[in-house]
């Protein structure tokens, strides 16, 4: 109302302080290290306890080793087998992961962005995706067994599956939900229906499709053990069977720390694409 | 001499409920105009049909005489957020929509310089404070030299001191691209300080209530007499009127 005298107290208030004011931000930075050092290295920690004690239960002989072996028995047995044959096991269940990760994974990308962007075709087919996705892996087995036979096909295409319906999920909830007030900016800008998809709304969702692609991973992971366990004569899961029908827990415990390892491993991979690609987000950074 | 922008709204309806009804304003080339009112009583509505986003309405748009259908480059809009394209630098959200070119490029530096904010040519929408990010917008809302600038409560997601600064700029920048502007906003002082006419609408949808002149040239002193008693003449106004 009245600028003038306000102004000149304001001034006064802003002055009179002052002196208190530069201590206090020196002290700040002085408190918080400027580069926080890493914690990353905490993530070891959990594994490493858990294998030492392991390995001091079985020695102790506090639990039987033919049931829980210790985690030297392990790397024994991996020598056992010999580096040729646990390579070939990995390299023939990550490409079978790999082969049907990328068809499910393409699939869904195409069907998940046809949903997201049409009305009419999200009513169409999306309650029937629902309804498929609540269907469990191995329900789909014996199906894919009859129809496919014994070889890889089946497995690849089981494997498909459970990458499918979480990216189509991503892709499709992500283009759904693009905010409106973008979008309203671009049509102000007049950009055409095929910019806007590109330019808008595809940036838009890649956060919700990227979790999508994070997630159809792990479940592709898992599927692969559910192919595998069926019918399979090398792969990590016909390494659980094997474990299973001649009774050595240290089979099927190695099999399952490969399994982690690589699980660990592809997602690690996907979250540094990610990271890289989203790095415009502004995602909560502060200390905790 | 024609007005650049005359509208005439018969109706708008949100499903049963009118929201406008016989609204009538024409603004003057290099015009300034402020739209004030109650909460509710239409005022961004009337913005995003002048804008084009909303056609679903009956009456009639002018722009320079032209009937306009939809949207047009002639007409920018700066939004009550800044609505930065996150994934995109600021340079690349100024010259959104706009393919690159040398004279593209040139505008772009210029209207960051003119904002103040060349030094943050590349940097992302997340790293800028509130201020700066709707700096950007308003150096997006003039980059397509639109004619006509509309502005929805632009400054009101800012701090008071901000909030001057930023008045200050869009009047110096909106004088030298000899844009006219009609700016809906809640603060009266933005409202008075800015406009050369304030339009105060009804909280019932019907024809504008009133209209109070500022005649005061540009650039303003906030503390000019003139500013104080049309701030008061507005507030009487709005107070007549059951607006407050």
């Amino acid at each position: 109302m009245s600028p003038p005298p306000s102004v000149g107290t304001l001034d006064a208030d802003v002055t009179s302080p002052q002196p208190h004011a530069p201590t206090q931000r020196a002290t700040v930075p002085a408190a918080r290290p400027r580069a926080p050092r890493s914690t990353a290295w905490l993530g070891l920690l959990p594994p490493l306890v858990l294998l030492l004690s392991l390995e001091v239960a079985v020695r102790q002989g506090w639990v039987p080793r033919h049931l829980l072996p210790a985690p030297s028995d392990l790397v024994e047995t991996f020598l056992q087998l010999g580096q040729a044959t646990v390579t070939q096991h990995v390299l023939v269940s990550s490409l079978r992961v790999l082969a049907g990760f990328l068809l499910g994974a393409l699939l869904a990308l195409l069907v998940g962005a046809a949903v997201g962007l049409r009305k009419p075709l999200e009513d169409l087919l999306d309650p029937s995706f629902q309804a498929l996705r609540a269907i469990p892996s191995l329900a789909w087995v014996p199906l894919l067994l009859l129809w496919l036979g014994i070889d890889e096909a089946p497995k690849i295409v089981l494997i498909a599956i459970g990458a499918f319906f979480p990216v189509y999920l991503g892709v499709s909830s992500g283009l759904r939900d693009v905010d409106r007030k973008l979008v309203e900016v671009a049509r102000m800008v007049g950009l055409s229906p095929l910019a806007l998809t590109r330019r808008v709304l595809l940036p838009a969702a890649m956060p919700a499709v990227m979790t999508g692609i994070r997630q159809g991973l792990s479940l592709a992971w898992m599927f692969m053990v559910a192919a595998e366990l069926i019918a399979a004569t090398q792969g990590l899961g016909y390494l659980l069977t094997d474990g299973r029908e001649t009774g050595r827990a240290d089979l099927v415990l190695s099999a399952i720390v490969l399994l982690a390892v690589l699980g660990k491993l592809s997602d690690s991979l996907l979250q540094w694409w990610e990271r890289r690609l989203l790095r415009w987000r502004d995602t909560f950074q502060s200390p905790r | 001499m024609t007005a650049l922008l005359d509208v005439h709204i018969h109706t708008k309806r949100y499903g049963e409920r009118t929201v406008l009804r016989d609204l009538s304003l024409s603004l003057d080339a290099g015009e300034l105009v402020s739209l004030v009112g109650a909460s509710g009583c239409g005022k961004s509505t009337l913005l995003r049909l002048i804008a084009g986003l909303d056609h679903d309405h009956t009456g009639r748009i002018r722009l320079d005489g032209q009937e306009v259908h939809g949207i047009t480059a002639d007409i920018g809009f700066i939004f009550q957020e800044p609505r930065l394209f996150p994934w995109l630098t600021v340079a690349e959200n100024v010259s959104f929509g706009s393919p690159r070119s040398p004279d593209t490029e040139a505008r772009m530096a210029a209207l960051l310089a003119e904002v103040g904010l060349s030094d943050h040519a590349s940097a992302l929408p997340k790293q800028l404070s509130g201020g700066q990010a709707q700096r950007v917008a308003i150096a997006r809302g003039l980059f397509r030299q639109p004619r006509l600038l509309l502005l929805d409560e632009p400054f009101s997601a800012v701090d008071a001191f901000t909030r001057m600064k930023l008045q200050d700029l869009l009047t110096r920048v909106v004088h030298e691209h000899g844009v006219t502007v009609l700016m809906v906003t809640h603060d009266l002082d933005e409202a008075v300080v800015l406009s050369d006419r304030v339009l105060v609408l009804d909280q019932q949808p019907g024809p504008l209530l009133d209209t109070l002149r500022v005649p005061l040239p540009h650039p303003r002193q906030r503390d000019d007499d003139v500013i104080t008693q049309s701030r008061t003449a507005l507030l009487r106004r709005l107070k007549a009127a059951h607006a407050l």
